[in-house]
């Protein structure tokens, strides 16, 4: 983004709503409310007859004795014109989203820039940026194609942000999800817990929402991001919450070994390469104590797999800038954890409907010595 | 660019792009961009008839109102879920025709009409 593209024109305050601030002006808010009912109509009924449809092209196609590869299944589901309009309307509202935030934060893009500016001066809390850090390739896709992803746009997390409240269809508008989740953190067996480190936190709501549950814990956001964690910091600023935000990789966090209670990965795992999956998981075990906690949320890869819903998935992967799912999908989170040293339990993680599970791996003496071994 | 923005730290750094903008589902392109033009003229009206309710709650409440007082009114708790509900309707009435449960094969139709 050429920094003449923003604008410096003032707008009014228009507030917050509890914890989240107004869009900047009425028209942006009344277009993202326009999409925020139009997901939902589209997650219930256009989502039902999109599941008829398919249950209708695969039935006509075993009737004819096919098999249904994936290969195959992805070309009867392309061709049908109904399944074809579902994903229309699907990238089309993703994209309205995106660029309806982007111009509107753009309008008034001197005053955010300087909101931000004067946030990272400012506590509580700190933000540590690393120009110089080198952002790897993983981390540089326009993912779920948000204009310039996450480290490519000053704005990524205003756009972010909001982009995702419509997603989560305003029932997370005041960080409930996150919240909740917070309140439900895999905690050390011996209660101990002075320090959390949340890795690719991202505009920090799981962060914040952490230092709100654990007050007492110095919390940590480490993100790739510079956009992102100066978002971050602006918010947790503007909400008074005290974490301490830093611009660094989650395989590389310059953290003293053993020195952390809990890890927190809050759906980092779908979004980065399976190599360096591997070396988070064995940085995540060098940076906790004996018997500290990863807490891994992600997408549970244990559901119904029916072709439509492969290619479902699928296509969020190639459509929707998730380049990293199909390794994710294909990869064995237990077996990782397990060669790392932790040892791992799951559990459905809340407010999730079952799509994202805990792994909850603890950095345990059984652990070290079966590593050890 | 101004002074300010002369001295603006970017901290962005390249990235990867996606093509979105240029995908196309349906087999006919131009339909393709209307399906997506539609939705932007639907998101323009609504956020024209949201304005609208804006305006006629001030109006009700206050009798004269200024860009300004619409900008920034904070609709109350009762209102926000009357003009959420009236949303989802609107939606449901342009959208429900690509709701319906269509099947492959249309049901076949009468081939006799006139007794001869």
């Amino acid at each position: 983004m050429a920094l003449t593209d923003v604008s410096t024109h003032s707008p009014p305050d228009r507030g917050s709503i509890g914890r989240l601030r107004r869009l900047p002006d009425l028209d942006m808010e009344s277009y993202n409310d326009f999409l925020t009912g139009m997901r939902a109509w589209m997650f219930k009924d256009m989502s039902a007859a999109t599941q008829f449809r398919a249950q209708e092209v695969v039935a006509a196609a075993q009737a004819r004795g096919e098999n249904l590869p994936f290969p195959r299944a992805k070309a009867l589901f392309e061709a049908d014109q109904t399944l074809a309009a579902s994903m229309r309307f699907w990238i089309s509202c993703q994209l309205m989203a995106h660029h309806s935030l982007l111009d509107g934060f753009r309008r008034q893009g001197d005053v955010f820039l300087k909101e931000m500016d004067e946030a990272a001066a400012s506590g509580p809390g700190s933000l540590e940026l690393n120009p110089d850090l080198h952002i790897p390739d993983y981390a540089r896709h326009e993912v779920h194609i948000q204009p310039g992803g996450y480290v490519g746009e000053e704005f990524a997390g205003h756009v972010y942000h909001y982009g995702t409240n419509s997603f989560y269809l305003g029932r997370n508008d005041q960080d409930e999800v996150y919240l909740a989740r917070a309140a439900q953190l895999s905690k050390p067996a011996d209660g101990k817990l002075e320090c959390i480190v949340d890795i690719g936190c991202g505009i920090g709501q799981y962060t914040l929402a952490l230092k709100e549950a654990c007050p007492q814990a110095r919390v940590m956001g480490l993100d790739v991001g510079a956009p992102m964690l100066r978002y971050a910091h602006a918010r947790a600023v503007h909400l008074g919450v005290d974490v301490d935000f830093a611009q660094r990789l989650a395989e590389d966090t310059g953290l003293e070994a053993g020195s952390v209670d809990v890890v927190c990965a809050h759906i980092l795992f779908h979004e980065v390469s399976t190599p360096a999956a591997k070396d988070i998981i064995d940085e995540a075990y060098r940076i906790l104590r004996p018997g500290g906690v990863f807490e891994v949320t992600d997408f549970s890869v244990q559901r119904e797999w029916s072709s439509y819903t492969e290619y479902r998935v699928w296509a969020d992967h190639y459509y929707n800038g998730e380049p990293w799912t199909r390794d994710y999908y294909n990869r064995d989170m237990l077996g990782l954890l397990a060669a790392a040293g932790f040892e791992v339990q799951t559990e459905d993680a809340p407010l999730a409907m079952g799509f994202l599970k805990k792994f909850i791996s603890v950095k345990s003496a059984v652990g070290e010595a079966l590593k050890a071994a | 660019m101004s002074e300010a923005e002369a001295g603006q730290k970017s901290h962005t750094v390249d990235f990867i792009p996606k093509d979105a903008e240029n995908f196309v589902f349906l087999e006919n392109q131009v339909l393709d961009s209307l399906v997506s033009s539609v939705l932007e003229l639907s998101a323009e009206v609504w956020t024209l008839k949201r304005r609208s309710l804006f305006t006629e709650a001030l109006l009700d409440a206050k009798g004269v109102v200024t860009k300004h007082d619409i900008e920034t009114y904070s609709p109350s708790a009762e209102e926000t879920a009357e003009w959420a509900a009236r949303r989802d309707q609107f939606v449901k009435r342009i959208y429900a025709p690509f709701g319906r449960k269509a099947p492959l094969e249309k049901p076949a139709t009468p081939d006799q009409f006139l007794d001869r």
